[in-house]
């Protein structure tokens, strides 16, 4: 069974981070500058996300010598459904927000009380 | 990466990855990676402090709650074996509180370093479980040991008569004043070691069978 629990901002963040890549493979500490979080907290988000198969993971293969290959993480497919998951139940939940504001009438100002 | 740590920020996280469980092991090597490319001095301070905290807070909650049960099955072992003793005096909680919390902290060890397939994860589990374990059965002790000075003027541990005028922090702190602590530690470290490697032992070999 799988849980569906709601993703932190932390989460989305590096989720949204990871979708924007352009060219598809991102590296953990640019992610960490990118959003301004600390390695503590990007490198567990991204080992879960891997484990949960929202995002693929490989080992770089051009190493410059005297470093070791660095890890890449790039959005999966079922990352990338897992995200327009998440936008979609958001803009409903928006627009069923926006809806009961303008069905609920509001009081007028200056009346309450009088 | 060089066999030879280049700085505080490597060792540090060197020392916090090292023997992670098997599943986590591609993480560790990530971040050590990760650091290998970051020149800043500070930077790579900062990095090394996050990503070791980071590691060492993984599944703690998990280790805390097997320390803590383990901590309460040896305060019901020495509970149990105080109230069927004190009927006669009998010979002391010695013979069962060295051997039988041994014995449970072995296996504790053993079932966390074999799920894990980590010797680290063991030992840490098992140190959890002995702290735990020590305090509970101090308490115990403690309580027990009023009781049966008080029945039959005798020390809970091994049951020898008090000489003299005996006070209560003498009862309650025997363990400590007798160093008897140092007995039950002596016993109680080699089964989490022993614990720890058989469980990583055995995980590894299931886990290689298992590819096969």
């Amino acid at each position: 069974m799988t849980t569906t629990r709601r993703p932190s901002p932390q989460t989305m963040a590096v989720i949204l981070e990871l979708a924007d890549q352009a060219s598809g493979w991102s590296y953990g500490y640019d992610l960490c500058r990118t959003l301004e979080l600390k390695p503590g907290t990007v490198y567990p988000i991204l080992m879960r996300l891997a484990e949960r198969g929202l995002v693929e993971t490989a080992w770089e293969r051009h190493v410059p010598q005297g470093r070791p290959a660095r890890h890449l993480y790039r959005l999966s497919s079922a990352g990338a459904e897992f995200l327009a998951g998440v936008r979609t139940t958001r803009a409903a939940v928006a627009d069923e927000a926006t809806s009961t504001t303008a069905a609920t009438p509001r009081p007028a100002i200056g009346t309450a009380g009088a | 990466m060089s066999s030879r740590p280049r700085d505080g920020a490597e060792r540090l996280l060197v020392i916090a990855t090292v023997g992670l469980p098997a599943h986590r092991c591609e993480w560790g090597a990530a971040m050590r990676a990760e650091l290998a490319s970051i020149d800043d001095s500070e930077a790579r301070r900062r990095f090394a402090r996050s990503a070791a905290r980071a590691v060492v807070g993984q599944c703690l909650g998990i280790r805390v709650g097997c320390g803590l049960v383990t901590g309460v099955l040896v305060a019901a072992v020495a509970v149990t074996a105080s109230r069927l003793q004190l009927a006669d005096g009998g010979p002391g909680l010695l013979d069962v509180t060295v051997p039988v919390p041994a014995f449970l902290l072995m296996l504790v060890a053993l079932v966390s370093a074999g799920l894990t397939r980590s010797f680290r994860v063991g030992l840490e589990t098992g140190v959890y479980a002995m702290v735990a374990g020590f305090a509970a059965l101090f308490v115990v002790l403690a309580v027990e040991g009023m009781v049966w000075m008080d029945r039959h003027g005798v020390f809970v541990l091994d049951g020898d008569p008090a000489r003299g005028v005996v006070g209560t922090a003498d009862v309650v702190f025997n363990i400590f004043s007798t160093g008897m602590w140092a007995g039950h530690v002596i016993v109680w470290v080699p089964g989490v070691l022993i614990g720890a490697a058989l469980g990583a032992l055995t995980g590894r070999q299931q886990g290689i069978s298992g590819v096969r």
